[in-house]
């Protein structure tokens, strides 16, 4: 049971709250789910009747694709340090995956150390990280975390033709940000989401138009992930919300 | 402290009496006896020719406090029994945001917590709103889906979907409907087909919800006694009254008026209720009250929120 006193305590975060971890990872094989037969049926009604109502029909070859169940439960794993419990766990995607009527995040939660809270945002396109992100700290400044883990997730399979255009990730990846206090030794990475650009600042871009969901924090996973160079300020942006947010780095994100 | 500014509620006016879903979802005549005489289920609100859109649209449209505030919505967030209700990249709250003007906005969906996610968006709102220290600021909270397929028919063995929506305007503060606490009890062991944990769910059901209306009541520093009336999810009766049972609250005191008329509206329960519980009286200034649901299907959330009107 996870209880919340009023939200009007607008306090900074704890003092060295930052990322304490960085994971990126990827799936390149469908999910174990795809081939459960009970599953297939199952997703073929949903995908019938959800797409009716428009005109359209689930494409009969494809019938693979990712589970963000499966993905975040590796992400998790690789992610949170042995011993260490979780109190907030926000999943972030825009295309859904094979299982469109679950609550994953849920299941996430009874996966997770600490059986944190735990909600998903979404249909916000490339935003929906920088959403959620922002409610990692709105959650810290006045929920009482210790640790929060943000999962960001994408996955390479759309079973219908929209009819509208649409961007398929190529890959399925994910990757996950634990927040939280330091450790003894750790240096844990700043966010902060500034109003306008601030000079100084290396643009992080996506390198990878074809990974639109997770291209950026994939970019930021693997700068946290490289040996301690001085002092970096990183920004990154989404074009489409014209949200900002900084990571400051001056010390190893352990892994 | 979060405040509800204003609710609004849409209620399509077609109903449909329970024995003829009976067909759609495989019921005997003796299963839908039971719905009707001790869930206390009748009939359910569907609008079949209409779209998830005209749903959002009809409860936006009694939201009297919009007109003229729309520059200062800063969010707008659909709150989501299940988590995809339209094909990707299909996006009906956006083209509703379109409509009325509310282009500053951070528009995305919320959920994950089923029929639950209502209670979350209210708390997500109010969290995001404190976070920016902006006191002009305010989220719109949607909630409503269309009863697209048997699953978001029908729960089994407990209730029928009905179609509607509600629309609630979110601040972070105010002097009205104030958020004194929220509680979710995320079960996700109940993620399975295991008929073996079907009645495990069922069996723990009536104690989980009680547990996280205790839990929301004690987090606000009341006791139960303090509660002037409970705006439940309107899975069905039968639950409600077992509920008061191991929370010793009066069973008349839970707004189950719509329960036999509407079905249960997705997330959107507890605000349709609330609408009820105004236009008959029950909600009194200064005295606090519980809003609560139980999300069930893949997983299961417990839910409860008190506020203070």
């Amino acid at each position: 049971m996870r209880t919340f006193g009023p939200a009007s305590e607008v306090a900074s975060p704890p003092a060295a709250w930052g990322i304490r971890r960085a994971v990126r990872m990827a799936f390149p094989e469908p999910a174990a789910l795809a081939g459960d037969p009970v599953h297939a049926e199952r997703l073929a009604r949903y995908l019938a009747d959800l797409l009716h109502p428009y005109g359209l029909s689930p494409d009969p070859s494809e019938h693979v694709g990712q589970s963000y169940g499966e993905m975040g439960e590796a992400l998790i794993h690789a992610a949170v340090p042995a011993g260490e419990s979780v109190d907030l766990l926000v999943l972030a995607y825009s295309i859904p995956d094979l299982t469109p009527g679950r609550a994953t995040a849920t299941y996430l939660s009874h996966v997770c150390p600490g059986t944190p809270m735990a909600f998903a945002v979404s249909d916000q396109g490339t935003a929906s990280a920088f959403t959620a992100l922002r409610l990692v700290d709105a959650y810290a400044r006045s929920g009482g975390l210790r640790r929060a883990l943000l999962l960001v997730v994408e996955q390479n399979s759309l079973p219908y033709d929209p009819g509208i255009p649409v961007t398929v990730p190529a890959e399925s990846r994910g990757v996950a940000l634990l927040f939280g206090e330091p450790l003894p030794g750790e240096r844990p990475a700043r966010v902060s989401a500034p109003a306008a650009e601030p000079a100084g600042a290396e643009l992080l871009r996506n390198s990878d138009p074809s990974q639109p969901g997770t291209g950026v924090w994939w970019e930021l996973a693997g700068e946290l992930a490289r040996p301690a160079a001085g002092p970096r300020r990183l920004l990154l942006a989404d074009h489409d919300s014209g949200r900002l947010v900084t990571v400051d780095l001056d010390g190893e994100v352990p892994r | 402290m979060t405040a509800l500014l204003a609710v609004a509620d849409y209620l399509p006016p077609g109903r449909v009496p329970i024995e003829e879903l009976a067909g759609d979802f495989g019921l005997t005549p003796m299963q839908v006896k039971v719905f009707r005489r001790y869930h206390r289920l009748g009939s359910v609100r569907r609008d079949p020719h209409g779209s998830l859109l005209d749903l959002l649209r009809g409860a936006v449209a009694g939201l009297d406090a919009l007109p003229g505030r729309e520059h200062r919505v800063r969010y707008v967030l659909h709150a989501r029994t299940f988590p995809t209700v339209v094909p990707y990249p299909h996006n009906p709250v956006r083209e509703l945001c379109r409509e009325l003007g509310l282009d500053r906005a951070t528009v995305f969906a919320v959920g994950h917590h089923a029929c639950a996610s209502g209670l979350l968006a209210i708390d997500v709102a109010g969290r995001l709103l404190a976070a920016d220290a902006d006191p002009g600021g305010l989220a719109l909270v949607l909630a409503g889906e269309k009863a697209f397929t048997p699953e978001a028919g029908m729960v089994p063995g407990t209730s029928f979907f009905g179609e509607g929506a509600s629309a609630c305007l979110v601040a972070p503060a105010g002097d009205r409907d104030r958020v004194l606490s929220y509680a979710a009890d995320l079960r996700g062991e109940f993620d399975t087909d295991a008929p073996e944990q079907a009645l495990e769910f069922q069996r723990i059901y009536a104690d989980a919800l009680a547990a996280a209306v205790l839990a929301a009541v004690e987090r606000a520093g009341l006791t139960v006694d303090a509660i002037g009336v409970i705006l439940p999810h309107n899975v069905n009766s039968v639950a409600w009254h077992q509920v008061c049972r191991t929370l010793g609250y009066p069973r008349e005191r839970v707004v189950l008026d719509n329960v036999a008329t509407a079905g249960h509206v997705f997330c959107a329960d507890n605000l349709v209720n609330y609408r009820t519980a105004r236009q008959r009286g029950l909600l009194r200034p200064g005295e606090p009250y519980v809003m609560a649901a139980a999300g069930a299907g893949r997983g299961a959330t417990f839910s409860a929120m008190v506020l203070q009107h």
